[in-house]
């Protein structure tokens, strides 16, 4: 729209051409530095949301691999007759799921199962599947703080 | 007075033989699915260049989840698009729509959630089974961990795995319910407390009720947010194996 009205001013010879332009180029300049600033703002408003978000996600993470740990022994039980013992066993196996979910989700490895790195690294293209593996260990903890960030 | 709880009461509307009854809470699930219709054909009814008031909404909704999508699962996320985009719509508007006075929260039922969540599990678990086949299951391998930890290593990482669905509605729903039993109390302290002292011990229990009506739109907003980019990363976690 900008480019549009500009382009008349400085194609045609015209009386007040270089008025115009340079007012032109003053209203861009502040329409960028305020278009710039919401950009800044919606960040700003956007990590927020994350972090209630990530906030949000901790407690059910460590309750919910605790249920799920519960109730398979519970069925194992059931079904094996030997109740209590694998139910006892699961409550621990599933208290430690639920530790490590929320290690995970703290370290901003989030769900991903299986101790590989989660989300962005592995967007992009697929060669970043082989530096992973060796690049894991050394970026961890530098990634992790970004990462966790994201929520 | 009446309970805190009775808001979650499901009441039929129309009975039906089998237990298929229309209830309050179909009735609040099909005035959610009709409004975000309206909200979302009527909004790219004129589809102008430069968007209207309501236009832009429909936009910046629609933006908002192709971004959340783009950037947690990537390219390949786009064809989830339908299901992410309607899974983020039907949570809002139960959590919004449940906001209006008098209304039913169906998203406040573990069933509803649960249900959801375990179509999310299963529909996420189908993805990575068709994409990578038995490879599927290196998901509960841990990489570079000793193989004599593995006896006790994988049956985390399946708890881990089977505790998403769990984790998932128990959350939306925990949240649902407090929300909404939290403002009925204050609301019922409004009476109790505003009879003992002439009206005047009203004036902190509406207050309060007032900064906790601002507060559940917002956690109607983020559960909703919170569903969603969790389907995206367990979408994520399906396609990109390793």
């Amino acid at each position: 729209m900008n480019d549009d009205k500009g382009r008349p001013g400085s194609d045609g010879p015209r009386p007040d051409g270089d008025d115009f332009d340079q007012r032109l180029k003053a209203a861009r300049a502040r329409h960028e530095a305020s278009s710039s600033k919401e950009r800044d703002r919606t960040d700003a408003d956007r990590n927020k949301w994350q972090a209630i978000g990530f906030a949000m996600r901790v407690g059910s993470e460590l309750i919910a691999a605790l249920i799920t740990g519960l109730g398979i022994g519970w069925l194992l039980d059931r079904w094996l007759d030997t109740t209590p013992w694998l139910m006892a066993l699961f409550l621990f196996v599933g208290g430690a799921a639920g530790v490590m979910n929320v290690y995970r989700l703290v370290e901003g490895q989030d769900s991903g199962i299986g101790w590989k790195r989660p989300g962005r690294d592995r967007l992009g293209s697929d060669d970043s599947d082989g530096r992973e593996t060796d690049a894991d260990n050394s970026a961890g903890s530098a990634e992790g703080e970004d990462d966790g960030k994201r929520g | 007075m009446a309970s805190p709880l009775e808001q979650f009461t499901i009441k039929p509307i129309i009975e039906a033989p089998g237990g298929f009854d229309y209830t309050n809470s179909s009735l609040w699930m099909t005035i959610a699915v009709l409004s975000a219709t309206v909200f979302l054909v009527g909004g790219m009814r004129k589809r102008e260049m430069v968007p209207g008031p309501w236009q832009s909404m429909a936009e910046s909704v629609y933006e908002f989840i192709g971004n959340m999508i783009r950037d947690n699962v990537g390219s390949e996320g786009r064809k989830f698009f339908p299901l992410v985009f309607t899974i983020f719509m039907f949570v809002l508007f139960g959590n919004a729509l449940g906001m209006l006075p008098g209304a039913f929260t169906y998203t406040s039922h573990i069933i509803v959630t649960f249900a959801m969540a375990l179509f999310v599990f299963f529909f996420v678990t189908v993805v990575g089974i068709y994409k990578h086949g038995f490879h599927f299951l290196a998901f509960f391998v841990p990489d570079g961990a000793p193989k004599a930890l593995y006896p006790l290593i994988i049956p985390i990482e399946v708890i881990s795995y089977l505790s998403r669905p769990i984790s998932l509605s128990v959350r939306l729903f925990a949240n649902m319910v407090a929300g909404h039993t939290m403002l009925k109390v204050f609301a019922g302290f409004v009476f109790t407390l505003g009879a003992a002292t002439f009206g005047i011990g009203a004036i902190a229990p509406i207050a309060i009720n007032v900064l906790l009506i601002g507060f559940e739109f917002m956690i109607a907003f983020i559960q909703a947010y919170v569903f969603t980019i969790l389907t995206c990363l367990y979408l994520n976690d399906a396609l990109h194996l390793h």
